[in-house]
C-alpha cells in the first residue's frame, strides 16, 4: 500500500469576487521512501496542493477529494489529530528559511521544543538528540550553532536547520516547498545532496515542490507537471523529460536555457519560447488551460478539459492529441 | 477632501497635472462606487449647509433668552425643535451655530496639520541622514512642549481669537503626521521604483511629487479624517477650560459638556449636540477609508 | 569599439555605526563593454555584481576609480553627473513589480523618463513615444492605460524594458532582469532582449547569477567573487575552458534537466564581504588552494584576452566537466 493517496484533491478559494478553485483533480500515489517533484509554475497550485496535505490552507479553503496517510484519511481530520501528524509524520521544509525561523529565539531552543514538547523527552536527551540531527544534516560545530539566533547564521546553514528541524520528528514524508529557491547555485548544490543523501539513509518518502525542472532530475524518481492547478503530465522523471508527452512539459524543458555538453560552443540565436503568460490560478476556462498558449491547439482543446489518462507505461497525460508532439 | 490635496508641492507644471488626473479621476470613480462613503460624503455636506443656513431659518436667535421656556423639552409647539437649556436658549439654533465652529475648526486645523505634516515628514524621510536627523529632533522637541502650556502662552500673548485656536490645534496634530508620512517615505524610498527614477535621472523633487506624495495619500486620507473628529475633540475641551470658544458662542463640544452636567434632568441637552457629532465622526471615519481604498489602483 | 570602460573601481557602503565596519562590496574591477554587444557578469549573491551595476546609475556609492561612456566621464567623490548619462545609461530592475509605480498606468510610466530628458517634447508627444514603444516591446494600445497590478510578471518587465529603451539609451543595465520571471516567460524576455539589442544596436550589461542565461545572452563574460573579477573573456573562453577553479565550480553546480546526476558540490558560502580572506579571496572554499593562495592575492594574467586571477591557472586549467 502507497504511504501517501492523494485522490482528486482540489482546492478552492471563496471571496467576495466568487469561487477560486486553484487545484483541481490532482492525484497521485508516493510509497515509503519514494520520491516525487511537483513542477510548476507561479499559479498551478503546486503549493497549495503541499499546504493541502497538511491542512495548512488557511480557513478559506474549502479542501476536497482525498488524502490518505497510510490509508487514514487526512482530510477533515481534527487540528488535535493533524498536529500529531505535522512533524512527526509529514514534516515541511519552506522557500525561506529566515521567515520559518523565530528572530528572538535561539537555534537551541527552537530545535529541542519540539523533543520536549512533543516527545516529551528531557533537556539533556533533546539536546543530544538535535545536536546529532545538526551532525546530520552536516553543520560544523554544532553546540557552537546552538546558542547562535537566526541572524547570525547563512542563508544555506539557515536551510540546513529547517532541514533539522523537520527530520528531528523522524517523518515518514518531507515536503520540500521550493527548498532552494533563495540560495545561491553553489549552495543550492550543497541542499540537494544534502536532501537526497538523507532521503536514503533514513528512508523517508520525499515530495519536492519547485518551478525548476532542473532541480528534478537528480533528487526525483518521479515527475508530476502542473499547470492552472490541474496535472498536465507524469511520469518517471527521465521518461519525462527525454520525451515529454505534454507541449506545456515540452515547452518548459525548451525554454530554458542550455549549457548542454560543450559549453564553448555558440547558443542558438532564440531561444524556443511558449507565448503569453501562465492563468491566474481558478482562471481557466472550459477547455483545456493550456490552450491559449499551445502551438497544437485543435478543435477540442477550447471545448473540453482532457482527460489525465495513463498512456504507455506508467505514464499519464492530459493532453487531447493522440501522439505527443 | 483635504487628504487628497497632495501639500504645496504639487501642481505647477499644467501637463503634469493632467497625466496626474488619471489616477484621480479613476479614485472619483471608485469613491463614487463606494457606497458608504458616497452617503457619508452627501450626509457631511448637508450637514454643512444646514449649519451655515439653518441659524438664519430658525426663528430664535441662538444667544436670546426665551423666558417662556427654561429648560423646556423638545417640542414643535413652542418651536423649540431640541428644547431649550436652563438660560432659556435654543438649543436647536445652539447646535447648528456650534456646528459651524466645529466643523470650521476640524477642517481647518486638519489642513493645517496637513500642510505643514506632509511637507515636513515627506521631506525628511526622503532626503534622510542629517536633514532628516535634525528635522525629527525638531518634531521631537515639540512634542514634549507641554500643549496647554503652548496654547495658554498663545492666548497670553495675542489674546483670545478663533484664529488661535486653529493655530494651536494644528500645531500640535501636524506632529503626528508627520512622524506617519516620515515612515511611509522611508518605507517607499527604498522600493524600486523610486530609485529608478532616482536613476533615469530624476530631480528629488520630481521624485517626491510624482511618485512618493501620491503613495502618500492613501493613508494621508485616512489619517485626515481620523484628524478631523479628534481636533474637534480637542476644541471641546479646550472650551471646557474656558480656553476655547467663550459664552454665549458655543461649539459642539461645549454644548456635549454642558449637556453631559444636565444629564438627568435635561438629557435632550446631550442627545441632540451628542447626535451630531458622532453622525459627523462617523461620516469621516467611512469617508476616510472610501477615500484609501479609491486612490488605491489595486482596489478595482 | 569600447563603449563602457569601467577603470579600477571600488564601491564602498559606510557602516551605519561606529561599530559597523565599512563595506567594500566592489574591489578594484575594471571592465569594458563594445558597443552593440553584451558583458555577461555572474556571481552568488555579495559577489558585487549588483552593486558596481548601481554605481554606474548612480545609486551606489562610486569611492574609487572611474568609468566613462563615450565622451563622459564620471569620476570617484564626483557630485555631478554629465546629464548625458542620465540618459545613456538605462537599467532594468530585477523585481518587475515593485520596479514600476503602482499608481501609474503603463504609458505614463514609460512616458517618464520623456518627460525627464526631453523637455522639448509636449504632453501629446511623450504620450505618442511611449506607446509606441509599448508596442515595440509587444504591449498593445489597449493595454497602456493598466495600472501595473493588472499585468504578469512578465508584462510588468517589459513595461519596465520599454520605460528604459524610450529615451534611446546606448547601454542597458539588466540587473538579473529575469530571475523573479517564471520559467516559460523568461525565455520570451530573453528573446526580447536579444531582438531589442540587434535592432537598436545596444550595448547590454547583463548580469544574473544564472549561467545558462547569461551564456545565451553575452559575448563576454566576466565571473565575480567578493567584489572582484576573477575571470572575464569571451563566452567561448569562459564557459569552453573556464580558468579559475571557482568557474568551474559554478558551472559543475548548475542544475540542468538533461542531466539526471546531482550538480557537484563546492563546500561552504561566500565569506562576508566585510572581512574577506586574505591573499586570494576563493581559498577558504577553494578545493585546490596552496600556501601561496594565503600570502598574496593572484595577479589577474591574461592569456589571448581571458583573464583570470588564479595563481594555479598553468597547471590546474583544463576543459570543463561536460
Amino acid at each position: 500500500m502507497a504511504l501517501l493517496d492523494v485522490r482528486d484533491l482540489s482546492v478552492t478559494f471563496s471571496d467576495h469576487h466568487g469561487r477560486r478553485r486553484v487545484v483541481d483533480g490532482l492525484s497521485y500515489s508516493l510509497d515509503a521512501g519514494g520520491s516525487l517533484a511537483i513542477v510548476g509554475e507561479s499559479g498551478s497550485g503546486k503549493t497549495q496542493s503541499a499546504l493541502a496535505l497538511m491542512g495548512l490552507c488557511g480557513p478559506t479553503a474549502d479542501v476536497g477529494g482525498s488524502v490518505r496517510l497510510d490509508g487514514r484519511e487526512l482530510l477533515g481530520l481534527p487540528w488535535p489529530a493533524l498536529q500529531q501528524i505535522r512533524g512527526q509524520r509529514i514534516a515541511m521544509v519552506f522557500q525561506d528559511p529566515m521567515t520559518s525561523l523565530n528572530p528572538y529565539r535561539r537555534i537551541g531552543g527552537q530545535m529541542t521544543e519540539m523533543l520536549t514538547l512533543r516527545k516529551g523527552l528531557s533537556a539533556d536527551a533533546a539536546r543530544t538528540e538535535c545536536l546529532e540531527m545538526l551532525e546530520a544534516v552536516q553543520i560544523g560545530d554544532p553546540s557552537n550553532r546552538f546558542t547562535q539566533f537566526p541572524h547570525e547564521l547563512s542563508g544555506g546553514i539557515r536551510q540546513r536547520v529547517m532541514i533539522a528541524i523537520a527530520l528531528l520528528g523522524r517523518p515518514d514524508l518531507l515536503v520540500a516547498d521550493e527548498p532552494t529557491t533563495a540560495l545561491d547555485v553553489t549552495v543550492q548544490a550543497q541542499i540537494l545532496r544534502l536532501l537526497a543523501d538523507l532521503r536514503r539513509a533514513m528512508g523517508m518518502a520525499t515530495l519536492l515542490i519547485t518551478h525548476d525542472l532542473g532541480l528534478v532530475a537528480g533528487l526525483c524518481d518521479e515527475v508530476l507537471v502542473m499547470y492552472a492547478g490541474r496535472p498536465a503530465e507524469q511520469g518517471p522523471v527521465d521518461d519525462v523529460f527525454a520525451r515529454s508527452l505534454h507541449p506545456y512539459t515540452r515547452g518548459l524543458l525548451h525554454s530554458v536555457p542550455r549549457l548542454g555538453r560543450d559549453p564553448g560552443r555558440a547558443p542558438p540565436a532564440r531561444l524556443q519560447a511558449i507565448t503569453g503568460s501562465p492563468p491566474a490560478a481558478g482562471d481557466a476556462g472550459p477547455g483545456c488551460a493550456f490552450a491559449p498558449r499551445c502551438a497544437y491547439r485543435f478543435g477540442p482543446c477550447d471545448e473540453k478539459q482532457p482527460e489525465f489518462a495513463a498512456v504507455a507505461g506508467s505514464r499519464r497525460v492530459a493532453c487531447h492529441l493522440e501522439s505527443p508532439p | 477632501m483635504p487628504g487628497a490635496v497632495p501639500g504645496p508641492l504639487a501642481g505647477e507644471d499644467a501637463i503634469e497635472n493632467a497625466a496626474q488626473g488619471g489616477l484621480f479621476r479613476d479614485a472619483a470613480r471608485r469613491l463614487r462606487a463606494n457606497r458608504a462613503a458616497r452617503a457619508s460624503a452627501l450626509i457631511l455636506i448637508a450637514l454643512t449647509v444646514l449649519v451655515i443656513v439653518g441659524p438664519w431659518l430658525s426663528p430664535h436667535a441662538y444667544d436670546a433668552t426665551d423666558w417662556d421656556a427654561i429648560s423646556q423639552p423638545p417640542t414643535l409647539a413652542g418651536q423649540h425643535y431640541f428644547g431649550t437649556d436652563p438660560l432659556g436658549r435654543d438649543l436647536f439654533s445652539r447646535t447648528l451655530v456650534g456646528g459651524r465652529i466645529s466643523l470650521l475648526v476640524g477642517i481647518a486645523a486638519t489642513l493645517v496639520s496637513l500642510l505643514i505634516g506632509v511637507t515636513w515628514g515627506a521631506t525628511a524621510g526622503y532626503l534622510g541622514g542629517r536633514a532628516d536627523h535634525v528635522m525629527m529632533r525638531i518634531v521631537d522637541i515639540l512634542y514634549a512642549l507641554p500643549f496647554m502650556f503652548f496654547v495658554i502662552l498663545l492666548m497670553v500673548l495675542f489674546g483670545r481669537h478663533l484664529v488661535l485656536i486653529f493655530l494651536a490645534i494644528g500645531a500640535i496634530n501636524w506632529l503626528d503626521m508627520a512622524r506617519i508620512v516620515r515612515g511611509q517615505t522611508l518605507a517607499l524610498k527604498h522600493r524600486e521604483f523610486v530609485e529608478a527614477a532616482e536613476a533615469m535621472g530624476a530631480s528629488r523633487r520630481r521624485v517626491l511629487r510624482r511618485h512618493i506624495l501620491p503613495n502618500l495619500v492613501g493613508v494621508v486620507a485616512v489619517y485626515a479624517t481620523l484628524t478631523v473628529p479628534q481636533v474637534i475633540l480637542v476644541e471641546s475641551f479646550l472650551s471646557f477650560l474656558g480656553l476655547g470658544v467663550q459664552e454665549p458662542m458655543t461649539s459642539w463640544g461645549a454644548l456635549v459638556n454642558e449637556g453631559a452636567e444636565q444629564m438627568e434632568s435635561a438629557p435632550w441637552m446631550l442627545i441632540f449636540p451628542a447626535l451630531f457629532l458622532s453622525v459627523t465622526l462617523f461620516c469621516f471615519n467611512f469617508l476616510g477609508d472610501g477615500l484609501r481604498d479609491a486612490l488605491d489602483p489595486r482596489s478595482d | 569599439m569600447t563603449l563602457l570602460g569601467v577603470e579600477d573601481i571600488d564601491v564602498v557602503y559606510p557602516g551605519r555605526s561606529r561599530k559597523d565596519m565599512p563595506v567594500r562590496a566592489v574591489d578594484g574591477v575594471s571592465l569594458t563593454v563594445d558597443a552593440g554587444q553584451t558583458l555577461g557578469i555572474v556571481g552568488e549573491s555579495g559577489c558585487g555584481k549588483s552593486s558596481l551595476a548601481r554605481a554606474l546609475i548612480g545609486l551606489a556609492p562610486l569611492s574609487r576609480g572611474e568609468f566613462r561612456l563615450g565622451d563622459s566621464i564620471v569620476r570617484a567623490g564626483e557630485r555631478r553627473w554629465p546629464r548625458r548619462l542620465r540618459e545613456e545609461i538605462q537599467m532594468v530592475f530585477q523585481d518587475p513589480v515593485s520596479a514600476l509605480d503602482p499608481r501609474m498606468p503603463a504609458w505614463q510610466i514609460v512616458a517618464e523618463p520623456l518627460a525627464i530628458h526631453r523637455p522639448e517634447l509636449n504632453a501629446g508627444q511623450r504620450r505618442e513615444r511611449s506607446m509606441a514603444m509599448l508596442d515595440r516591446v509587444g504591449l498593445t494600445a489597449d493595454l497602456a492605460m493598466r495600472y501595473p497590478h493588472q499585468f504578469s510578471g512578465g508584462q510588468c518587465q517589459r513595461i519596465a524594458i520599454a520605460r528604459a529603451l524610450v529615451v534611446e539609451p546606448r547601454l542597458l543595465i539588466c540587473d538579473e532582469a529575469v530571475s523573479a520571471l517564471d520559467v516559460s516567460v523568461q525565455a520570451q524576455i530573453v528573446n526580447l532582449l536579444a531582438g531589442l539589442q540587434d535592432e537598436l544596436d545596444l550595448a547590454i550589461l547583463f548580469i544574473s547569477h544564472d549561467l545558462a542565461v547569461v551564456h545565451h545572452l553575452s559575448q563576454r563574460v566576466a565571473v565575480m567573487y567578493l567584489g572582484q573579477v576573477v575571470e572575464s573573456g569571451t563566452r567561448e573562453q569562459v564557459y569552453g575552458l573556464p580558468a579559475h577553479p571557482y568557474t568551474r565550480a559554478l558551472l559543475a553546480a548548475i542544475p540542468d534537466p538533461a542531466r539526471l546526476e546531482l550538480p557537484a558540490v563546492l563546500d561552504g558560502e561566500v565569506p562576508s564581504p566585510t572581512d574577506p580572506p586574505g591573499g586570494c579571496r576563493f581559498r577558504t572554499r577553494c578545493p585546490h588552494a596552496i600556501a601561496l593562495c594565503a600570502k598574496s592575492p593572484p595577479p589577474a594574467v591574461a592569456v589571448n584576452g581571458h583573464h583570470a586571477a588564479c595563481h594555479r591557472r598553468d597547471e590546474l586549467t583544463r576543459p570543463a566537466p561536460g
